[in-house]
């Protein structure tokens, strides 16, 4: 979960890695604080995404994609379709990064607006509208690519 | 294309990446040498840092600010649990009543059809 | 201690690799609530259910605190439409889609053709003591809500729910056939 979340944020998995070690270091501090394994999940997925936007931030990427350095799931899912799926990951990478933050924990996640809004510290209804936003946003281009409307 | 078809797609495209082999050996091999450098440093400060003599008072300012920090999140949670409990009473408001309508539905139906049946 | 604080660091490594299929409120639901005179919305995780309990000492709370006391979480939408025809089965596809897999059951399907008053209750689990997740659609011309409560519930506890908070109380039927109705 934590490096799959840092890597989606940030497209890079050395980079990803030493994140999601700075992160169970910091948990292996913490632990004495936190009070239930729920509360060590919402801790995680709230450090490891402000340390990811961070370094975002700090390091100014905005560098274009090769399909190559887009993370892949480790597993095959069922009823998949690999290059949609390239596709969209590709495409969800190329989403400014406080929307792809949003995408990557609603769907990869499956939180709820309100959770994903306490892990980022934003309010909800931002939360809402950026997922409204990209996903009308990757719908767009989907459809571009397929050649056919997608609800 | 089905409803809400680019939600499904999503969530499969986005499935979670493991960590690569060794991750995990990496981390705790990380974590065990931050908890014995913790374990040194302890003891070489006692008797290293003169500045020390200062840190009773130094204690008591943290402690007293740390209080006053401490009243004030006691407050925000207090607020936050009040507002949480009506949330609460509300879900289970709407799911009762919920509830006894489907309840009242089913009664109906089986009602219907024992009667048909007469 | 740092032993312990290691040793409990590799479960917390372990287990995070594990992903639930769990039900999850359809962001495509909050659209509504731009075409409804009345929205309730209602979120609490694990964290918020257990900040209430902190807040639930007094003798009116003890039920409700023993009902909530183990449950992960409590997602109410309840929206209420001026007119007939504002949301569509469309709308509920997301939610029933993730309703059809193995993990949960149908227990209650009713549907009026007199009053248009619709309602599906949803179990999860396979365990007749215990239920790990209760969804509910209650779909009326005028109003649409889901509730879903993810577990663990006592099924005793599902009367308990009708029961308190000044609506009568309702039997619990965890592994009962759907009942479904015609028109009346």
């Amino acid at each position: 979960m934590v490096f799959s979340i840092a890597l989606r944020f940030v497209r890079d998995r050395s980079v990803a890695e030493e994140l999601a070690q700075d992160v169970f270091l910091k948990l292996y501090r913490e632990l004495p604080r936190l009070e239930s394994p729920e509360h060590v999940k919402f801790w995680l997925r709230r450090v490891t995404s402000h340390r990811a936007l961070d370094y975002i931030r700090g390091a100014h990427r905005r560098a274009e994609l090769a399909l190559d350095d887009v993370p892949e799931p480790t597993v095959a899912g069922k009823h998949n379709d690999p290059l949609m799926e390239r596709s969209l990951r590709k495409l969800v990478s190329s989403l400014p990064d406080q929307a792809r933050a949003v995408i990557v924990l609603r769907y990869q996640e499956d939180m709820e607006p309100q959770e994903i809004a306490e892990v980022l510290g934003i309010p909800a209804a931002t939360v809402k509208s950026r997922l409204r936003r990209s996903l009308a946003l990757l719908r767009g281009k989907v459809q571009r690519l397929v050649g056919e409307p997608i609800r | 294309m089905k409803p809400n078809e680019i939600d499904e797609q999503l969530k499969r495209a986005l499935r979670r990446c493991e960590p690569p082999e060794g991750f995990a050996d990496r981390v705790l091999a990380r974590v065990e040498r931050e908890a014995s450098r913790t374990t040194s440093r302890s003891v070489w400060t006692v008797w290293r840092w003169p500045f020390l003599r200062w840190a009773p008072i130094a204690a008591l300012i943290v402690i007293a600010v740390t209080g006053i920090s401490y009243q004030v999140h006691e407050r925000q949670q207090e607020a936050e649990a009040r507002a949480a409990k009506q949330q609460v009473m509300l879900a289970l408001r709407i799911t009762g009543s919920k509830l006894r309508v489907a309840k009242q539905k089913v009664k109906s139906v089986e009602a219907g059809k024992v009667e048909n049946k007469l | 201690m740092k032993q312990f604080g290691i040793a409990l660091l590799v479960i917390v490594i372990s287990a995070m690799g594990a992903r639930a299929q769990d039900f999850k409120m359809p962001v495509n639901l909050d659209r509504l609530a731009a075409k409804a005179s009345e929205t309730t919305e209602v979120t609490l995780n694990g964290r918020m259910l257990k900040l209430a309990q902190k807040f639930m000492n007094d003798e009116d709370d003890a039920e409700a605190r023993e009902l909530i006391k183990n449950l992960k979480g409590i997602y109410v939408r309840s929206f209420q439409f001026d007119s007939v025809g504002a949301y569509s089965d469309a709308d509920l596809e997301a939610v029933r889609s993730q309703l059809k897999s193995p993990a949960w059951e149908k227990v209650v399907n009713v549907r009026s053709k007199t009053d248009g008053q619709n309602a599906e209750i949803y179990f999860k689990g396979d365990n007749p003591d215990r239920i790990d997740g209760l969804v509910i659609i209650a779909a009326d011309p005028r109003e649409l809500t889901v509730v879903h409560i993810d577990g663990p519930l006592d099924p005793s506890n599902i009367e308990k729910l009708g029961g308190q908070f000044g609506v009568p109380r309702v039997e619990a039927h965890p592994k009962s056939k759907p009942a479904k109705a015609g028109a009346q």
